[in-house]
């Protein structure tokens, strides 16, 4: 028998090498693809698990601010805690802590906005002519933000620069008198630069941002004429708001480790609340100020994007006529505005760089008492909270997969009132002219507790008491890919949602700016303690103004937010999971709040469209960033399953190639089979020497696929044990003998006259004969239903593995859509899903290829024949190709039906996007079965015409 | 395009006529070695000779299923040597051919295998009509819708005479048209190629080993180990 064997061998080398080509080149995709996938399968859930916890468990809001979107998708909003103003009273935040298993509850209230306004001093010694005798300079301060944006248009900065003395006359203004300065020349005295009357305007309107400023020469006196030496730099205000929160210092620093992030001065003390404090101030009266102290710690940057530019312009002579012969201050700034001028500067100035002057002025007001810069209705140097202000959540409604952000009017007077007396400094940012999108915009303005005195300036009671600064970025906000709502300290800002959106941002990221309107809230940027609340929001300190009902101040239910942390490791297991959801099940149930489960989240981008600017921003819809709850469990569910269905399909595939080859390889020994059964071998026997054949090229498979594995697993430097690679061997044995198995037992079966008919059977009940091609090649298919079926086996393998993959892919996104966790899983997942991919198809494309082959050989005398009465070799190559297509058309709807049902089991349910997924890997299989056809072809043109012809 | 040869003149003029085969690890086997004979339009001719004296490989050639490697066929005055894959075809479509196993489709019915060769084309007349007409001629009429496996050898060959003709073949070429038959359905056979010739005036070249088939030839070429030895 081991004769015979070997003689088998010999003779049918080629045969034989194929077969045990292919079977080697299975199973090492077989072996590679499964070490890529436990290998790939350890990475992805090795990623979940290391981003499984968050910075807090579960978030607490008060009941009612859930979102419509939050509830449909499984969502929690992020950048809304500016909106939030109370809702939870401290006994509900005692009753959380006190719940079993809870560690930290981290409370956050919302104060409101400060608006804090400090100088920028312009320059403009080298923009002066120095030949002039008089000149007029024009500074145009342009706001510019929304990365770049919007320009916002301030109003003009004039500067009056004169050669001659300007003299300050005595302050003896009556009503109706024009006082101000002399320019003494030539004998004559001529009033410039007089005081604007001053009448109360809307902080943003043009009269109320624009200035004079008037600089003489030598000899120019004040108004006690003492001599005044002035250079010509100009002194802008810029304002920004400060959002105020308050936190508990123990939980905050058990949470976010805000502790560690302190970069000057300290933390909070445990249960620290407002302290008085006197402030010396030379211009007040009484001339030493008495307040209440609450303690800040406060951001050492600005998360505010805006940058001032400033354009400076010389204005001819004209502009100074003007000036000298009108006396009236708003008509002269009005007169200036309309004339032209030549640009002489430009500059622009970075928040960044005048940040730390909002810092010093809160840390050590008595250094800069001479700022003389107004802002919240007391001199902006005080460290007094004479004014601030709470707005809303953004308005956002429901827009097909994403919200819209309603544009809200605005009530101008809600910013105070500015004068038109033409001050250079200006207490609120001309950011806020822009469009809105919250309401409820209230203001709070500071009381004075002691009874008014005539001729003593009453002033709030509460001042900020800076007790540090520290650092954001330090802030302990949970890895990038499990992040999740931590408005205290971080804004990321949003990006383009569309191409449109991101072309407009030119790939920029859209920040938070000084409109307390607009989208994007800013961080907290200074953090106060719970113990302060009371000064802050009681009613004996401020007054609400206008009388919002639903933006009153709460001082009885203060706290907007609690995130809570649980005792103990949790893990992504279900004990874990349970202990999480008994916990926050409690919270629920014993305050009545809204419980969110932020464990196992991760960030998702929501579209929302964000209506056009007044100044330049086009309507954009921009990503931002909420987190989708129980992402984790989700992956996990997901890798297991698809590395599962990854396996089977490739053993599935490789199974079904081996099969189909050892079927043909028994299909062509027919007549020697016949032989050796018509000669007297017993079935076993025959059966025996076929096995043996079979364990033969198994084990000369495996060896040769083993060696193919290690050299892949080498090549491709997979982080796989190569000892896995030895499994190629057995597996190769067990799968060539399995596959081997059937078609052996049919080739002995006991009629040996059967075994030698020719191998084509007969369809001998056709009705109706084919008459066109396709026909014929349909015929042709139904004549060996068996290979037929084997051969369209391999491309339904195929087209559902496809299927199946594809939808894997729309899993990644449907089921966790956009999250960053899910894209980085699906990222790591998509080499092994490609080569998947690429094996199976290649798989089905050679046993495909094989069979047309074969079916090609059988009928070699047929295809001779129609060669020889006349059919052209197109022709020819039409039916070839119209049977492959048959089989493709045929295994392809098989596959993307099963595809389709494996797919729907990955994902819980058939969609559309699954049925498109099934819909296109059907067509490729169809395509790919078409090129299958070509090495057949090319094995048509060498068809022995004449000899198949004349065989006998 | 009329495909009819010239009434006058030989039909088939064949010159020098050499071909070999190349053997794995041997000596090339010469198959047709200089064979020169021409037969004029209406003959019945045949081709005799033991086996691999080259018979099939001469009708092969002049059949455009070979190429010969050397010399001169030429058809109704057209050179048939060195055609192209695709004028080969069209070529062959002007000729008839017969084989030894008939070489009918399994799948297709009597009716279908004569419409066979002009299935893919179009043509200006009724296929199946002149299928049906063939099928009568051949004696065939009531095996219209009958599958090969249900007809027997001699009516298979009757049906594959009838596939040559669908075309109105000028030359037929039949490669041991009885070998596969009895006697009888043998002589049947050639009564039926002999009808041809006289109804239709189809050139006809027989290779055949059956001294007795050869008998009721016209003309005789005898071939041995690819020379032609004999003219009768």
């Amino acid at each position: 028998m081991w004769s015979m064997t070997m003689a088998q061998w010999r003779v049918g080398i080629r045969r034989s090498g194929a077969l045990v080509a292919l079977i080697a080149a299975a199973v090492a995709a077989f072996t590679l693809l499964t070490s890529a996938a436990t290998a790939e399968r350890l990475d992805a859930v090795g990623t979940v698990v290391a981003n499984y916890r968050p910075a807090y468990d579960i978030l607490v809001r008060p009941t009612g601010t859930r979102l419509p979107l939050e509830q449909q998708r499984n969502l929690v909003q992020s950048g809304q805690l500016a909106g939030m103003n109370g809702g939870i009273t401290l006994d509900q935040w005692t009753a959380v802590q006190q719940i079993d298993g809870v560690a930290v509850a981290a409370p956050v209230a919302v104060v409101g906005y400060s608006m804090r306004t400090v100088p920028v001093e312009v320059d403009l010694t080298s923009q002066l002519d120095p030949a002039a005798e008089r000149q007029v300079l024009r500074i145009q301060p342009t706001w510019v933000t929304d990365a770049g944006l919007s320009a916002i248009p301030d109003g003009a900065a004039y500067l009056y620069v004169t050669r001659n003395p300007l003299r300050q006359p005595p302050p003896t203004k009556y009503v109706g008198q024009l006082i101000g300065p002399r320019e003494h020349s030539d004998g004559t005295a001529v009033l410039v630069c007089a005081d604007g009357e001053g009448a109360g305007i809307s902080p943003l309107a043009g009269p109320a941002r624009s200035s004079l400023t008037c600089i003489g020469g030598p000899g120019s006196t004040g108004y006690d004429g003492r001599p005044v030496t002035a250079a010509p730099v100009l002194r802008l205000g810029w304002s920004i708001p400060f959002l105020i929160a308050a936190v508990d210092p123990v939980a905050e620093a058990a949470l976010a480790r805000v502790d560690a992030a302190v970069t000057s001065g300290r933390y909070f003390t445990d249960g620290e609340g407002p302290r008085p404090y006197s402030f010396p101030e030379p211009l007040s009266n009484p001339p030493v100020l008495s307040y209440d102290g609450v303690p800040i710690l406060m951001a050492d940057r600005p998360q505010v994007d805006t940058a001032l530019r400033l354009d400076t312009q010389r204005l001819g002579p004209a502009a100074v006529r003007t000036l000298r012969t009108v006396a009236d201050q708003n008509q002269v700034r009005t007169e200036l505005d309309a004339l032209p001028g030549a640009t002489v500067d430009q500059r622009q100035v970075d928040l960044q760089e005048i940040y730390p002057g909002f810092v010093d002025r809160i840390r050590d007001p008595a250094t800069y008492s001479g700022d003389y810069i107004y802002g919240d209705g007391v001199h902006s140097s005080t460290p007094l909270l004479g004014t601030y202000w709470t707005v809303g959540p953004a308005r956002l409604l429901p827009d097909g997969d994403g919200l819209r952000a309603e544009t809200v009017a605005q009530d101008p007077k809600i910013w105070g009132t500015g004068s038109s007396s033409g001050d250079i400094a200006h207490s609120v940012p001309m950011e806020l002219a822009d469009i809105g999108v919250r309401g409820g915009i209230a203001v709070h303005q500071g009381l004075d507790r002691q009874p008014t005195v005539v001729g003593r300036t009453s002033l709030p009671d509460v001042g900020l008491q800076l007790i540090g600064t520290f650092d954001p970025a330090k802030v302990d906000i949970g890895g990038a890919l499990s992040a999740v709502p931590m408005d205290t300290y971080f804004n990321p800002g949003v990006t383009g949602a569309d191409d449109a959106s991101r072309r407009a941002l030119r790939g920029a990221t859209l920040r938070p700016n000084a409109n307390l309107a607009g989208l994007l809230s800013q961080p907290p940027l200074m953090l106060t303690t719970i113990a302060s609340l009371p000064r802050l929001l009681g009613e004996e300190d401020f007054n609400t103004h206008p009388a919002y009902p639903e933006y009153q101040l709460r001082p009885d239910a203060p706290i907007s937010v609690i995130r809570v942390r649980l005792a103990g490791d949790l893990s992504i297991d279900p004990v874990s999971r349970e202990k999480v959801r008994l916990t926050a099940a409690r919270i629920a149930e014993r305050t009545g709040l809204q419980v969110d489960i932020t464990l196992g989240s991760s960030p998702t981008a929501v579209p929302v469209a964000y209506p056009e600017g007044r100044y330049g921003r086009p309507a954009l819809t921009v990503a931002q960033p909420w987190v989708r709850k129980g992402v984790a469990v989700v992956l996990v569910s997901a890798i297991d399953r698809k590395s599962l269905l990854l396996s089977v399909l490739v053993l599935t595939v490789c199974g079904l190639a081996v099969l189909n080859a050892a079927t043909a390889a028994m299909r062509t020994r027919r007549l020697e089979l016949a032989i050796l059964s018509c000669l007297g071998w017993p079935r076993r026997k025959i059966l025996s020497l076929l096995l043996l054949e079979a364990a033969g090229s198994g084990l000369a498979a495996g060896m040769l696929g083993t060696a193919l594995a290690v050299g892949g697993i080498t090549l491709f430097g997979m982080p796989t044990d190569w000892r896995h690679a030895t499994l190629a061997t057995p597996a190769a044995l067990a799968l060539t003998l399995v596959a081997t198995l059937w078609p052996a037992w049919r080739a002995t079966r006991p009629d040996p006259a059967a075994a030698v008919r020719p191998p084509v059977s007969l369809s001998l009940r056709r009705s109706r004969a084919p008459r066109r091609i396709s026909g014929l090649a349909l015929a042709n298919l139904s004549r060996t239903p068996g290979r037929t079926l084997l051969g369209a086996a391999g491309i339904a393998i195929g087209v559902s593995a496809l299927t199946v993959l594809l939808a894997i892919t729309f899993a990644f996104h449907g089921a966790v859509t956009g999250t960053l966790l899910g894209e980085a899983v699906s990222l790591q997942a998509r080499t092994v899903d490609y080569l998947s991919v690429a094996v199976t198809v290649l798989l089905g494309v050679a046993t495909t290829a094989d069979l047309v082959y074969l079916n090609l050989q059988d009928r070699s005398a047929e295809i001779a024949l129609l060669s020889a009465v006349g059919w052209p070799e197109r022709l020819l190559h039409r039916l070839v190709a119209i049977e492959a297509v048959g089989i493709g058309v045929l295994g392809g709807v098989a596959g993307a039906g099963l595809g389709l049902g494996a797919a729907g089991w990955f994902v819980g349910h058939v969609t559309a996007p699954l049925t498109w997924c099934a819909v296109t890997a059907l067509l490729t299989g169809i395509a790919v079965s078409g090129l299958s056809v070509l090495v057949p072809m090319a094995v048509l043109r060498r068809l022995p015409t004449a000899q198949l012809l004349a065989e006998e | 395009m009329d495909r009819r040869p010239p009434e006058t003149g030989p039909l088939v003029r064949v010159r020098e006529v050499r071909k070999t085969f190349p053997l794995p690890g041997g000596a090339p086997v010469v198959a047709v070695d200089g064979v020169t004979f021409d037969i004029d339009a209406g003959g019945v001719v045949a081709l005799t000779g033991p086996s691999g004296s080259g018979k099939s490989t001469l009708l092969h050639m002049i059949g455009a299923i070979e190429r010969c490697d050397e010399g001169v066929i030429e058809v109704a005055g057209q050179p048939v040597n060195g055609l192209s894959s695709a004028a080969a075809a069209a070529y062959r479509r002007g000729i008839g051919l017969v084989f030894q196993r008939f070489h009918l489709l399994p799948t297709l019915t009597a009716l279908d295998n004569i419409a066979v060769p002009v299935m893919p084309l179009r043509t200006d007349f009724d296929k199946l009509a002149r299928a049906r007409e063939l099928l009568d001629m051949v004696g065939l009429s009531d095996k219209a819708t009958a599958l090969p496996s249900r007809l027997s050898g001699g009516q298979q060959q009757r049906v594959a005479i009838a596939r040559a003709l669908i075309n109105r073949p000028k030359l037929l070429l039949a490669d041991e048209p009885t070998g596969s038959l009895d006697s009888h359905n043998g002589a049947a056979v050639m009564d039926l190629l002999l009808r041809l010739r006289t109804e239709q005036h189809t050139t006809i070249i027989v290779a055949t080993h059956d001294t007795g088939i050869a008998s009721r030839c016209d003309r005789i070429l005898h071939l041995k180990d690819g020379r032609l030895t004999g003219l009768t």
